[in-house]
């Protein structure tokens, strides 16, 4: 019964020769490491470190000894072993540099020149505002721009009355464009920054319109609202089709999210504010606000996802209920299914449990917001 | 020949040679999946290691290159012992193939008990994987936790075989005293050996990549 295949007995003095090699390899790869050769360590390291496997494997596991199928088998291991670092860290190793995106502000910009024009307040800029106005702005400021809007009635503090003279923020042009472009911190005035520019001074010269306090442009105004610098900048350029800007693909996705994705909405009822709307809003604001936002604007972030840099975040964000078209919110038959069951996998929960009374009474508040 | 205790060829196959191959080719291919196994911390090393060198670079000094040298001594050692050992249980003489395995195990100890050590020190200075990581000197390096996880666990699961390995030298040590084994049936030894020799063939790899690559 003896096992042929192997008539390798005996093989103490083979072992014996294996090991000394294995301790000098060793010697020789510490030794190596304390000299800095650069990227030569490693592949001195990985070549000593080869050498050693493979006596190992040859010699004290006898795969020099073994048959193929097993001398196979065993360097399919590496082989695949191979493939695996080489695909995966071919993504890293030839992974391109950040490529630049265009910045939206400068796809919109305009020239130093025309920037001077539309600081100019005319009836024709007037009325193009004004058609911007009823779009972005009558919502919660009301058509008549007297801060009465349907969006603002429960606002604290209310939306800005532009026939009343006053001015948080100035009234100057400049002043009124910086307060359109970034909004008012601490209030539900958003900023409009996504607005294009020229769209932005015609809604100033609409603003201003309204008011019978309307202070000019002094130097000093225009340098603290950065249009001054906007008109220099621009100034260079001269001509219409101003070069691109560019930034970092993550700079781009930061400002993205800090801007964009901040949410469009409160999702607590201002301090002593009372419930005026009954069945309605009870429900809406026990079951509904803290996702859809007090007025329905949502934008509120309801499920988070890290991307790129664990650091930032991406939300999924509720839809706006003010603006939509959705039949979800044109139509009550709708407006029940889609309540009662819920979107599932995007974070909107069914609820069912409404009397025919309470359906109603939602539905019409829901409304009330549009 | 000494046939002392015969051992019975399972009826599935024809000789006691057939058995033995198709227990070693068991054996290689669960070496495979090892490897592989071993293989997905590999390539997470590469990876991070590409994406942050300087990281690696600064982290892996911290490391004890005195002891890791010590270790990798003392696991060719017993790889050499469990080689004798498997040779003399071959050539019927079970007594010196004792004295080898019961050798294999002591080095084993041995490197446990430095990595014992080592594993100390890293847990006195707080250098640890992700949210545990406190070491100071280090502080200033967001990715240097990660050098340590991927340390930790590379490490930690070829602990784990070791600790594996020796239930297994133990196991053939005590049938081997039993008197089950000699050159016509040797199996088991011969399988434990290959585990074993892994065991020193991952750790050759280990080294480098985590002590001496600075």
């Amino acid at each position: 019964m003896s096992a042929k295949g192997h008539k390798f007995g005996g093989h103490a003095k083979a072992y014996i020769r294996v090991w000394a090699i294995l301790l000098v390899l060793t010697l020789i790869t510490v030794t190596v490491s304390y000299f800095n050769f650069g990227d030569w360590n490693v592949f001195v390291a990985m070549l000593v470190a080869t050498v050693k496997g493979a006596l190992v494997c040859l010699i004290f596991m006898h795969l020099k000894y073994d048959n193929r199928v097993n001398q196979v088998v065993f360097i399919s291991a590496f082989l695949f072993l191979g493939i695996f670092i080489l695909l995966t860290g071919s993504d890293e190793w030839f992974r391109p540099d950040e490529k630049p995106v265009r910045v939206l502000e400068a796809a919109t910009s305009v020239s130093g020149a025309d920037m001077e024009k539309l600081m100019k307040a005319s009836p024709e800029l007037v009325a193009k505002g004004k058609e911007i106005f009823n779009v972005q702005c009558a919502v919660c400021h009301g058509a008549s721009g007297k801060g009465d809007g349907p969006g603002g009635v429960a606002l604290n503090p209310k939306p800005r009355d532009f026939t009343s003279g006053y001015w948080k923020f100035g009234g100057a042009p400049s002043q009124v464009f910086h307060t359109i472009t970034n909004g008012s911190p601490g209030t539900s005035m958003a900023g409009f920054g996504s607005v294009p520019v020229a769209d932005r001074w015609a809604l100033v010269a609409f603003v201003r319109s309204l008011s019978s306090n309307t202070p000019a442009d002094t130097p000093e105004t225009l340098k603290q609202s950065g249009v001054a610098a906007m008109l220099e900048s621009k100034g260079d350029s001269g001509s219409a089709a101003a070069p691109a800007q560019t930034i970092p693909v993550s700079f781009a996705i930061q400002r993205y999210i800090e801007t964009e994705l901040a949410p469009a909405d409160q999702t607590t009822p201002p301090e002593g504010s009372e419930q005026t709307g009954g069945l309605g809003q009870k429900n809406y604001q026990t079951h509904c606000m803290s996702c859809h936002g007090l007025n329905g604007k949502g934008g509120i972030p309801v499920s988070v996802v890290s991307f790129l840099n664990e650091k930032k975040k991406v939300y999924l964000k509720t839809k706006n209920l003010v603006q939509s078209q959705q039949p979800w919110v044109t139509s009550q038959a709708a407006f029940i299914d889609l309540v009662s069951k819920g979107l599932p996998g995007r974070n909107m929960p069914g609820f069912a449990d409404f009397s025919a009374e309470e359906w109603n009474a939602l539905y019409s508040y829901v409304q009330s917001f549009r | 020949m000494n046939h002392a205790v015969t051992h019975p060829v399972p009826h599935h196959f024809d000789s006691a040679e057939q058995a033995f191959q198709a227990s070693k080719l068991g054996v290689w291919l669960f070496l495979v999946t090892e490897i592989l196994l071993f293989g997905g911390l590999f390539v997470a090393y590469t990876i991070f290691r590409g994406l942050y060198p300087a990281t690696f670079h600064e982290a892996s000094h911290h490391l004890n290159k005195v002891l890791g040298s010590i270790n990798t001594v003392v696991l060719i050692c017993s790889s050499l012992s469990m080689a004798l050992g498997v040779d003399r249980v071959r050539q019927n003489d079970p007594n010196k193939a004792h004295q080898y395995m019961l050798l294999t195990l002591f080095f084993a100890v041995c490197f446990l008990i430095i990595k014992y050590v080592e594993y100390t020190h890293k847990f006195h200075e707080g250098l640890l994987p992700g949210a545990h990581f406190t070491f100071a000197g280090l502080k200033d390096d967001p990715k240097a936790p990660l050098f340590f996880s991927l340390y930790f666990m590379m490490t930690g699961l070829h602990g784990i075989h070791v600790l594996v390995g020796m239930g297994l030298i133990a196991w053939v040590l005590i049938r081997s005293n039993r008197g089950e084994f000699s050159s016509g049936y040797y199996t088991p030894v011969e399988l434990v050996g290959i585990y074993w020799h892994l065991v020193d063939l991952i750790w050759i790899y280990l080294f480098p990549l985590l002590y001496l690559i600075g």
